[in-house]
């Protein structure tokens, strides 16, 4: 954290010298821009198996399995039956997908705008069963404070964002 | 008298209906307690956005807190949308209430009636982002400051929540990156705390008056953490999950680890 704050200050003196020479409406700020998905691409949810962990964002039980979500990306479900030594037994793919619960078998996870349900009743061949849509907010903004380049819903949903040198940032947090 | 005649009528209506939906409540009511025996239902983290109460999954995102029917799990009906203000992140359901972190405090909704949550109490504080757990009369919290969450304090604050609409704090201690934290299931007077990275903490609070720091394993960078019933202690990092023996919850043995690429 401390980093970018020291690259934004860099950022920042910089442009304060630069600024006497620029147009003004050119000003350069680090920031986050939106990464859009199609409609299309949101409904890509997959079956998989020995997809590597990435991004581990949350953790979870389940009888004996462990579940851990992989952020944007979906879910590893390990048989766990022997703590020593978890096995991956199958990867679900969704996008966006942040947190979920099981109960009886079944799974709940987030979909960007929406709801997945997905039958693990046998962990190693999940089955997709549905989603209901639209019950999430789409994201408007990034979790970070600070400038970012404005959403627009004309070039799809947004599944996350990324850092990036803005100029002539419009949008704020 | 016209006038008179119409509210009457209007009143006998709403009452038929009233009736009409306490009817229905009942029998989910009985329809749950029948088959609670057969149900199971997996642990999340402290850091969940999602939990799963009996029949109803509820969800929060940064301003709503959902609530789902899920008495036929393959077929879930959104029975509720609750506008909870902005800043909404992590909820946490304990005996019969729902513990729901905010960017200003820690919120606790009444779930007697599972359709209809209801706000009993909220503890404020400073903006920062913050998990919240809850044990029996204590519920504890982590406090985080910094670019994401605003705020600059970072602590751990316990509660006494005996009186639900009055939780008061009893004790405080400095952090230095807070993230998630959980209550030993073999222990419950101790409590791991993620300090992120400054790492996992192991805190004795079975004097509320003077938690103490009795044990700490600095080479994690923890986010969140699982006591699960099996004496097992799963610890979320950026690194990768790690798998502990916690039957000696100052002890940890580890078991094993999935690294993250």
């Amino acid at each position: 954290m401390k980093k970018t704050i020291g690259l934004t200050t860099l950022l920042f003196s910089a442009l304060a010298i630069t600024s006497c020479e620029k147009n003004k409406d050119k000003e350069t700020v680090e920031g986050y821009k939106p990464i859009y998905a199609t409609a299309e691409d949101l409904n890509n949810i997959e079956m998989r198996k020995d997809e590597p962990l990435e991004n581990p964002g949350r953790i979870y039980t389940y009888e004996h399995y462990l579940l851990v979500n992989d952020e944007s990306k979906g879910i590893h479900i390990y048989d766990n039956s022997n703590p020593a030594n978890p096995a991956e037994v199958s990867f679900i793919a969704i996008p966006g997908n942040m947190d979920f619960s099981v109960r009886q078998g079944v799974l709940y996870a987030d979909n960007i705008t929406d709801l997945v349900i997905v039958d693990i009743s046998q962990p190693a061949s999940p089955v997709y069963v549905n989603k209901i849509p639209h019950v999430f907010p789409a994201q408007q903004f990034p979790d970070q404070f600070g400038a970012f380049e404005c959403v627009d819903p004309a070039k799809g949903v947004v599944i996350g964002w990324e850092k990036t040198t803005l100029t002539d940032a419009k949008c704020y947090k | 008298m016209k006038t008179f005649k119409n509210y009457f009528l209007s009143a006998l209506c709403i009452s038929v209906l009233i009736a009409c939906e306490k009817e229905k409540t009942n029998a989910d009511t009985e329809q749950m307690s029948s088959t609670k025996s057969a149900v199971s239902s997996g642990q999340g983290g402290s850091m969940a956005q999602f939990a799963v109460v009996n029949e109803y999954l509820y969800t929060v995102d940064y301003k709503t807190l959902h609530v789902f029917l899920i008495s036929d799990p393959k077929n879930p009906i959104e029975l509720e949308a609750i506008d909870l203000g902005v800043g909404i992140e992590t909820i946490h359901p304990q005996d019969g209430k729902l513990f729901i972190g905010t960017q200003s405090g820690v919120r606790i909704y009444d779930i007697s009636n599972p359709r209809n949550p209801v706000e009993v109490s909220e503890f404020q504080h400073v903006t920062s982002c913050d998990p919240v757990v809850a044990n029996g009369n204590i519920a504890v919290a982590t406090l985080r400051g910094g670019t994401e969450c605003g705020g600059n304090l970072n602590e751990l604050d316990v509660f006494d929540i005996s009186d639900i609409e009055n939780p008061t704090m009893l004790a405080t201690q400095e952090l230095i990156n807070p993230y998630g934290v959980g209550f030993s299931k073999v222990n419950e007077n101790i409590i791991y705390v993620c300090d992120g990275y400054a790492g996992l903490k192991i805190y004795d609070i079975s004097n509320l008056l003077a938690i103490e720091l009795i044990a700490e394993l600095p080479s994690l960078e923890p986010i969140d953490v699982i006591s699960s019933d099996n004496n097992l202690l799963i610890v979320l990092t950026a690194a990768g999950v790690y798998q502990f023996d916690a039957t000696d919850p100052l002890n940890l043995v580890e078991k094993s680890f999935i690294p993250s690429i």
